[in-house]
């Protein structure tokens, strides 16, 4: 059960964040939407643990940030995207780092542990991969090995940031797929960022809207997917087909009319 | 960068290398191992870590006690074969020890100390020696008579040494003052002062140093105080071993009477360096020459 | 973790350690190294020469070249930079004004006379020089540290500039109070500089065995943390790695450990740059294996390093700081190469 209550942040007395309220039930899926710069990132950083949030952030009744890092981790898992790969690790090694919170100094990895290990492995499909090098993976496979990671390191809630961004379609809904059954079989809350409201609609059982630091709406995606709303979060004009029996809540965004366009960002900026 | 230098060269070439590494390792110290020293039974053994040592221990006829010496010991000639144990940097400890001299003659500003101290403390008798003034010379006779038991013989080339030495001094010092610039090293220019051994050497002969530092023995100096000073006399030691280059070139500035006149003396800088009874030899022809420019001045005044 | 090569390793690094006693100035045939190790030299000379000289020699070169090696590895994956290396962080210069210092105080080479100093010298300066040239390596990094955290916000890259910025104020430092010396006192720390394993006897191999030992297990426990920071620093926070804690852990411990080095060896450069390199590429990238490979290789490479120091020049010694150097920078081209094609 995961909390927000009135998060803010900010930078040089500038926003990033003001106010923004919600709460998660297990076994839920929270997809964040908002343009960029609408405070998406800031905002799972801080659920993550990883931005100052003073009383904001709640989990299962208790403030984020009196968790002690371990403690966090073993509750929290987060998939970031990272550039850092000095030294080529294996698939294998960055997934078996997800076991770090559950051990001790001087413990081995038992063979329990090497079971969970080929699991989340075969999860994601990688199972093949597992002794390539990470850095020769693509960008897909990188992201999969990540939330391989992330389910070794059997956390309760996970973070997401833009978790289908290098994928293809298959993957895309592969991956949703897999967050959803987990967050059901396994009663885990994910939070994630998307760009696609699509998706989102399809496998959020609830979405939050950002707009400029600040809740433009949150609940059911057919509450918060509405040309008005959408039209504002994102400054571009949109039809919205309400969800039928042959599918789900779709979103068509529609091309910017010119004036519209030199209205936002002004003449030099288009140069 | 750093992201990709994680295989830096194959397996093969490190493979070669250490192959190749040892090696030589196994060749070299064969070789080392058949350069076995010469040892002599019953008499005194003594290691001297520093030319002048070995030099005065030649002159004391006491030559054969010398088993080692450092690397650069060069006179008398002879001098030039025995077995060396280490350099101005650090000595050999292994072989000292295995040598088992009964003394070792050590000198305090040119030896390292802590290899000094570790060798006493496994029991090594080390005696130091550190001439300072001129007249020490004759006192390290003296003591290095005592420990050859050659006490006579020293007694005699010490008076001789400081007798010649005060012959010299009283001949030349209160003579007219000449000013000189003596230069030590070219680049950076510097020059001797304070109680530096040279400087003792110029007072000997009755020189002016131009320069005078009381705090520093070896000041580093600019052109123009040279320049400004117009020295009478410039001394450039030179050493057989190393190149005319490496002195000052001063012809570039006539205007200095020492140019003018041509009183830019080279003495021999083995000589003039070294604490032992040669020096005096060096200090006498440097006087006459000061003293031949001294005339000089003096009569085209 | 490619165990047979480790194997490997452990037995090469015996049989270095055991192969570095036949080599030396002093010549012991090998019956008579027999009977050292067995039962006792055939002469007392030669116990001082094998039991006081030669075996804390190797021992040294053995703990030297281990401490160098994973004080280097750890510190790369830490800031997740090959590059990274205690000696880049200053502590050579550090080391160097605290001897230049120490030099100038207890030998008497000051030209100034006045009774502290001369109480000074009083100390022996057998200790005198590797205790400030520690307390010097040890400052050069805290300030270099602090610098790159106060005013650079801890990016790894700043914190190497500062340590270059630093290394040269400090060797301005140094060379000024050289300067003012008496002309001996530069040669000596020169000389000390070069590096040289000569010094070493049996109370400093039981001073860097504890060193060396308790760096190596507490470096080798932390080896899962380091890994998570591999992959950045939010990574490793999410995994429940307290980052700036461990960072400041590993630098202080790999700060203590070469301080010790340097200030009883002088300058040996290279090995932490260039043993962590061969060992990723021989037996892996994770810190765990990647320390027990710098152990080995690190030491076994310094062990045989010293025999070519003691023996490639006959009747005289080359400053082992010299052999590592060229070596190191010959290498650190043809790696550079390499990752040009």
């Amino acid at each position: 059960m995961l909390d927000v209550k009135h998060a803010a942040f900010q930078i040089n007395n500038k926003h990033i964040l003001k106010d923004v309220s919600f709460n998660l039930p297990t076994g839920q899926i929270l997809g964040v939407l908002g343009a960029n710069g609408a405070g998406k990132t800031t905002l799972l950083k801080m659920i993550a643990g990883q931005r100052a949030s003073k009383d904001m952030i709640y989990w299962h009744g208790r403030p984020i940030e009196s968790l002690s890092h371990n403690e966090k981790a073993k509750q929290i898992a987060v998939v970031n995207q990272f550039n850092h790969n000095v030294f080529s690790l294996d698939l294998e090694q960055i997934i078996s780092m997800g076991l770090l919170p559950h051990q001790r100094l001087f413990s081995r990895v038992s063979a329990q542990q090497k079971h969970t290990i080929a699991d989340a492995l075969a999860k994601v499909g990688l199972l093949a991969q597992r002794k390539q090098a990470f850095h020769t993976l693509s960008g897909g496979e990188q992201q999969r090995g990540l939330l391989a990671r992330a389910l070794v390191q059997r956390a309760h809630l996970i973070v997401l940031d833009e978790p289908i961004n290098h994928l293809d379609v298959f993957y895309q809904h592969q991956i949703l797929h897999l967050l959803k059954q987990l967050a059901t079989a396994r009663g885990l809350c994910v939070v994630m960022s998307l760009h696609d409201v699509n998706l989102a609609a399809n496998y959020c059982d609830t979405l939050c809207l950002l707009n400029e630091g600040q809740m433009l709406a949150q609940g059911a995606p057919q509450d918060v997917l509405t040309e008005t709303l959408l039209q504002s979060a994102f400054k571009t004009p949109c039809k919205v087909f309400p969800a039928s029996q042959q599918h789900a809540l779709r979103v068509e965004f529609l091309p910017h009319s010119a004036p519209h366009i030199d209205a936002q960002f002004g003449q030099d900026n288009l140069i | 960068m750093s992201s990709t230098i994680s295989y830096p060269m194959s397996t093969k070439t490190h493979t070669r290398f250490i192959i190749g590494l040892i090696f030589y390792v196994f060749f070299s110290s064969a070789w080392a191992l058949a350069q076995t020293p010469k040892q002599q039974a019953g008499q005194l053994k003594l290691i001297a870590l520093s030319p002048h040592l070995v030099e005065l221990l030649y002159e004391l006829g006491a030559q054969e006690h010398i088993i080692a010496t450092t690397t650069s010991s060069d006179y008398p000639d002879d001098a030039r074969h025995i077995l060396t144990v280490g350099d101005h940097s650090r000595l050999q400890i292994e072989k000292i020890i295995q040598l088992q001299p009964d003394i070792i003659l050590a000198w305090k500003s040119g030896n390292p100390l802590d290899d000094l101290s570790r060798l006493e403390s496994y029991g090594l008798r080390v005696e130091y020696f550190d001439p300072k003034v001129l007249s020490d010379v004759a006192a390290d006779i003296r003591r290095l008579g005592e420990l050859v038991e050659k006490s006579p013989l020293a007694e005699i080339l010490a008076n001789q040494f400081l007798q010649r030495l005060t012959q010299i001094t009283s001949r030349y010092s209160k003579r007219q003052a000449v000013s000189v610039f003596f230069e030590i090293w070219p680049s950076p220019l510097q020059t001797v002062s304070g109680g530096s051994w040279p400087q003792q050497q110029l007072q000997a002969c009755g020189a002016d140093n131009i320069i005078q530092n009381s705090t520093e023995d070896y000041p580093s100096i600019s052109i123009e105080q040279v320049l400004t000073n117009q020295p009478q006399v410039i001394i450039q030691p030179r050493s057989e071993r190393a190149p005319a280059s490496a002195i000052f070139d001063w012809t570039t500035y006539p205007f200095i009477p020492a140019v003018k006149h041509h009183f830019i003396l080279h003495p021999n800088a083995d000589k003039m360096y070294r604490m032992t009874r040669r020096v005096l030899d060096e200090i006498d022809s440097l006087c006459q020459s000061i003293d031949q420019a001294r005339q000089f001045y003096l009569s085209s005044k | 973790m490619k165990t047979p090569m480790v194997w490997f390793f452990i037995a090469l690094a015996l049989l270095s350690v055991f192969g570095g006693l036949f080599f030396g100035a002093a010549e012991l045939s090998v019956e008579e190294i027999y009977h050292c190790v067995t039962r006792h030299c055939s002469q007392s000379v030669n116990e001082i020469i094998f039991w006081q000289v030669r075996v804390p020699r190797v021992a040294v070169g053995f703990l030297v070249g281990a401490g160098l090696a994973v004080a280097g590895a750890t510190l790369q994956n830490v800031y997740h930079n090959g590059l990274a290396d205690p000696y880049l962080f200053g502590v050579v210069s550090g080391a160097g004004l605290g001897a230049s210092i120490a030099t100038l105080l207890f030998t008497g080479s000051a030209t100034v006379e006045s009774e502290i100093l001369s109480g000074l010298a009083s100390i022996p300066f057998s200790i005198a020089l590797p205790l400030s040239a520690f307390l010097g390596a040890f400052f050069a990094v805290i300030i270099v540290q602090i610098l790159a955290s106060k005013l650079f916000g801890n990016r790894t890259e700043q914190l190497l500039l500062a340590g270059v910025a630093v290394s040269f104020m400090l060797s301005a430092l140094s060379h000024f109070i050289l300067f003012s010396a008496e002309p001996f006192a530069a040669n000596k720390v020169i000389f000390w500089l070069l590096g040289s394993l000569a010094r070493a006897e049996m109370w400093f191999v039981w001073i860097m065995l504890p060193v060396v030992s308790i760096s190596v297990v507490v470096l080798w426990l932390f080896g899962r943390h380091m890994d998570a920071m591999l992959l950045g620093d939010e990574s490793a926070k999410a995994l429940g790695v307290r980052v700036n804690l461990m960072r400041m852990g590993v630098l202080i411990i790999c700060a203590a450990l070469t301080s010790c080095i340097v200030a009883y060896c002088g300058g040996i450069g290279f090995v932490g740059l260039m043993i962590p390199h061969i060992v990723r590429n021989w037996l892996g990238v994770t810190t765990r294996i990647l320390i027990l490979g710098c152990v080995l290789v690190g030491g076994v490479f310094l062990v045989w390093i010293d025999v070519l120091a003691r023996v490639l020049v006959e009747n005289q010694e080359i400053p082992i700081g010299i052999i590592t150097s060229a070596i190191g920078s010959v290498f650190f081209l043809l790696a550079l190469n390499k990752v040009r094609r």
